[in-house]
């Protein structure tokens, strides 16, 4: 997959008194799940409510990716996001918000 | 400072805080709930069969279903954590990192968090090796040895789910016989995964860098207090969250769960409480739902006085 793929664009809108704000930024992000994973699930209705785009990668189809995540985050919990190179583990909204501007 | 007083806050966004936002709007209040997470910890249950109304479903549908019900009404629901909480002149305040509201009652429905082993090596494997919810990282055991600290019916539903992924589970429980239902119970017996090994606590969590290698036991089982093993679930019950009620003079029993009457009201006026976070002896689903609608009424015959 080429690199450029891996940039993406994330557009998210917040509604404030009335008038729409857009926020536009770049940045790369990956997240590490799993089949059945609730708290995956919540991250991942979390960034597609905010029209955050990303990446998903299966830990338990993915050898490979789950490697990375354990190597990345020093530790086996899922999920596991990445964003821009700050990896957070478990669904920690306000985390994840502030990472993102939000 | 908030620019709109609601009339009830509720505090904690599970199934007792939704169920508690459904009866509050049915009544006309104006409703914020605020709390971390939707759901709680009812995301973590893979299966929930004692719910009327659903035979089976799993926990994080159950409680997306309880959230989308109440948030069909107009409701405020905002999930952030909640970060203090005082009283004010006409009622009272509660802070989150990013805002201030301001109520006029409050419904506490802040749950419960797991309960450590406080034993040498869950703080160094945590999330490398020692676990607290099997459905989250059961998955990355497959083919391994696991173990499930705890004797209740939690802890068996949670050796269930592990041993879908593993090649072995052992139950390591300190009493003699496991507590959970009758029907998990007998899951658990006939399922050749499992092994249960009783009346024994496990001292320590050993290991060699960052991999889980063994648990060290207060007794020998099989000629051993060795257990080899490459993780760990403790399931052995739960703390209420009840810290933010201190500000406000709330009683806690001695387990520091919130006290209140059968109507949900505690020692504070226009302070109720519901669900996991109280003393209520028993904490499953509906009856935390039961309780969040008790508050709810609770609360309007205590705004309408």
């Amino acid at each position: 997959m080429a690199w450029q793929i891996l940039v993406l664009v994330i557009i998210g809108s917040i509604e404030l008194t009335g008038a729409t704000r857009v926020i536009t930024m770049e940045k790369k992000i990956i997240i590490y799940s799993a089949d059945n994973c609730p708290w995956c699930r919540k991250l991942k209705d979390f960034l597609l409510d905010n029209s955050v785009e990303f990446i998903e990668k299966n830990v338990n189809l993915d050898h490979e990716a789950a490697n990375e995540m354990i190597t990345k985050s020093g530790q086996q919990g899922i999920p596991v996001i990445d964003i821009d190179g700050k990896v957070i583990v478990g669904f920690n909204r306000d985390a994840i918000e502030q990472e993102l501007g939000l | 400072m908030a620019d709109v007083i609601y009339d009830v806050i509720i505090i904690g966004c599970g199934v007792s805080g939704f169920a508690a936002a459904i009866y509050s709007a049915r009544f006309k209040l104006n409703t914020l709930i605020v709390g971390k997470v939707s759901g709680g910890t009812i995301n973590n249950a893979k299966e929930v069969e004692n719910y009327p109304g659903f035979k089976s479903i799993s926990g994080i549908d159950l409680g997306d279903r309880i959230r989308d019900h109440a948030t069909s009404y107009d409701i405020t629901l905002k999930e952030t954590e909640v970060i203090s909480v005082e009283k004010n002149k006409g009622g009272f305040t509660v802070r989150t990192k990013k805002e201030d509201f301001s109520g006029r009652c409050l419904i506490f429905a802040t749950g419960t968090a797991h309960r450590k082993l406080k034993i040498p090596g869950e703080e160094r494997f945590h999330g490398n090796g020692v676990h607290a919810c099997a459905l989250c990282d059961g998955i990355t055991y497959k083919g391994r040895t696991v173990a499930i600290i705890g004797g209740s019916d939690s802890a068996a539903r949670e050796a269930l789910i592990l041993s879908e992924h593993a090649r072995k589970v052992y139950i390591i429980y300190r009493g003699n016989d496991i507590r959970a239902e009758p029907i998990n119970k007998k899951r658990v017996e006939d399922n050749q995964k499992i092994e249960i090994i009783r009346n024994t606590n496990i001292t320590e969590i050993m290991g060699k860098g960052r991999v889980v290698e063994s648990v060290m036991l207060d007794k020998e089982y099989k000629g051993s207090k060795v257990i080899a093993l490459d993780g760990v679930f403790v399931n052995i019950g739960h703390v209420p969250l009840t810290s933010l009620t201190h500000s406000l003079g709330v009683k806690l029993n001695e387990k520091k769960e919130i006290m209140t009457d059968t109507e949900g009201k505690t020692n504070v006026a226009g302070v109720f409480a519901a669900g996991d976070c109280t003393g209520f002896f028993w904490k499953q689903a509906i009856t935390g739902v039961a309780q969040g609608c008790t508050a709810a009424y609770s609360a309007y015959n205590f705004l309408k006085r």
